[in-house]
């Protein structure tokens, strides 16, 4: 994963007595590191608790990220290590749940533990995954393409102005208006 | 927020945004419905690359209410003091990483020699002559591959197809469903990296 500009600029301002900016790197973040820590521990509750306390370790430790490698980089190995030493706390009481920490790190997202999460957390997700998917299939085919393009294959505004063949300001404008559609119909399920 | 200011947030979580980066920010920070926004793009992105947790949970206020009670932070910006001491050490730093590169690849290379194995790449023996630097360098290049080091290449090999033969079934599922025609997805493949170097 690349260095992300944007991810630079808030870990500064953090860096700089700005803690507002630290939640903008949580709220971007915390479906993934959530995800993440879900590989680790069945409970969704024990992973939140897990990925809160991430959170809160990075803050802390934000004084010595020099940006050597990416923020997400080290929030990931802070999150991984957070969740080894919950595994490691947890299994001097009797084993519940939990993978083998040597292996945990290999099973993928939609592979996690979805079996103890509770119907109505299920509901929700699939709801959301749903409506997602059929807003992008609602959408006109130039803005689908665009928004296909940069979120699913990670393509900068640049390549995907080169692969469909219009100025970079119109895939802005494109991916943009994809977001707007896709929102009106994701906003009435989530509260912040 | 208006029209403008939303596009310019879509822009910036798509880390497009270069010189308006600071100022959306600004207003981002002091924006909760931005804020909003700001966390929905995100999650759009995560569903479509299949980065969601079973579970849609929300941290984010229960981390800024911990850390409201933490101090603020300031980092300490580095000294000329502390660069000098460090400018002098690089020289110093280089030889000793060089030197312990270049024991660390005579050893492999000894192994290597060893325990021949059909398939495996073979090291000439000119590299094994040459300098310090160049074999500093050599070890950098998949050419140097001993026993240890080949498992973990296959077993990350493995690690590699089994994302991508996921990510591509996955995909292919959604493009069947969306009716995309586009590109198929290679650059995204040539730039997928092994879960270890996250």
């Amino acid at each position: 994963m690349g260095e992300s500009v944007t991810d630079k600029q808030l870990v500064e301002r953090v860096q700089n007595a700005d803690k507002k900016a630290f939640d903008l790197l949580v709220l971007k973040y915390q479906q993934r590191i959530i995800n993440l820590v879900s590989r680790f521990v069945y409970n969704p509750s024990d992973a939140e608790d897990i990925a809160q306390e991430a959170f809160i370790k990075a803050y802390r430790a934000l004084p010595n990220f020099r940006g050597e490698s990416a923020f997400y980089t080290w929030m990931y190995r802070i999150a991984v290590n957070t969740a080894k030493n919950y595994l490691a706390v947890k299994s001097r009481r009797p084993l519940e749940s939990a993978h083998d920490i040597d292996d945990v790190e290999q099973i993928e997202g939609d592979h996690a533990l979805r079996h103890q999460e509770t119907p109505e957390h299920l509901l929700l997700r699939d709801e959301i995954q749903e409506t997602i998917i059929n807003s992008i299939e609602a959408l006109p085919k130039d803005l689908n393409l665009a928004i296909t393009l940069r979120e699913v294959e990670g393509l900068s505004y640049e390549d995907i102005a080169v692969a469909m063949d219009c100025p970079i300001g119109t895939v802005r404008s494109r991916i943009f208006r994809a977001r707007e559609a896709i929102d009106k119909e994701l906003k009435p399920l989530i509260e912040y | 927020m208006n029209e403008q200011k939303r596009e310019q947030l879509s822009a910036l979580v798509d880390d497009e945004l270069t010189q308006e980066a600071s100022s959306v920010i600004e207003s981002l920070l002091e924006d909760n419905e931005a804020k909003e926004t700001w966390a929905r793009y995100h999650l759009i992105g995560d569903s479509l690359r299949g980065h969601f947790p079973g579970q849609i949970g929300d941290i984010s206020g229960n981390v800024s209410q911990a850390i409201a009670s933490e101090p603020t932070i300031l980092a300490p910006a580095k000294t000329s003091a502390n660069r000098k001491s460090s400018d002098l050490m690089k020289p110093v730093m280089g030889f000793a990483i060089a030197a312990s590169v270049a024991a660390v690849a005579i050893f492999n290379v000894q192994q290597a020699k060893e325990i021949p194995e059909a398939g495996q790449p073979v090291i000439a023996q000119s590299s094994i002559a040459t300098s310090q630097q160049s074999l500093a360098t050599s070890i950098a290049t998949p050419q140097l591959v001993n026993q240890k080091t080949g498992q973990a290449q296959i077993y990350q090999a493995v690690n590699i197809d089994y994302r991508l033969n996921r990510y591509l079934v996955n995909y292919n599922e959604y493009r069947a469903n969306t009716g995309v025609s586009g590109m198929p997805p290679h650059v995204w493949m040539v730039a997928n990296e092994p879960e270890s170097n996250k």
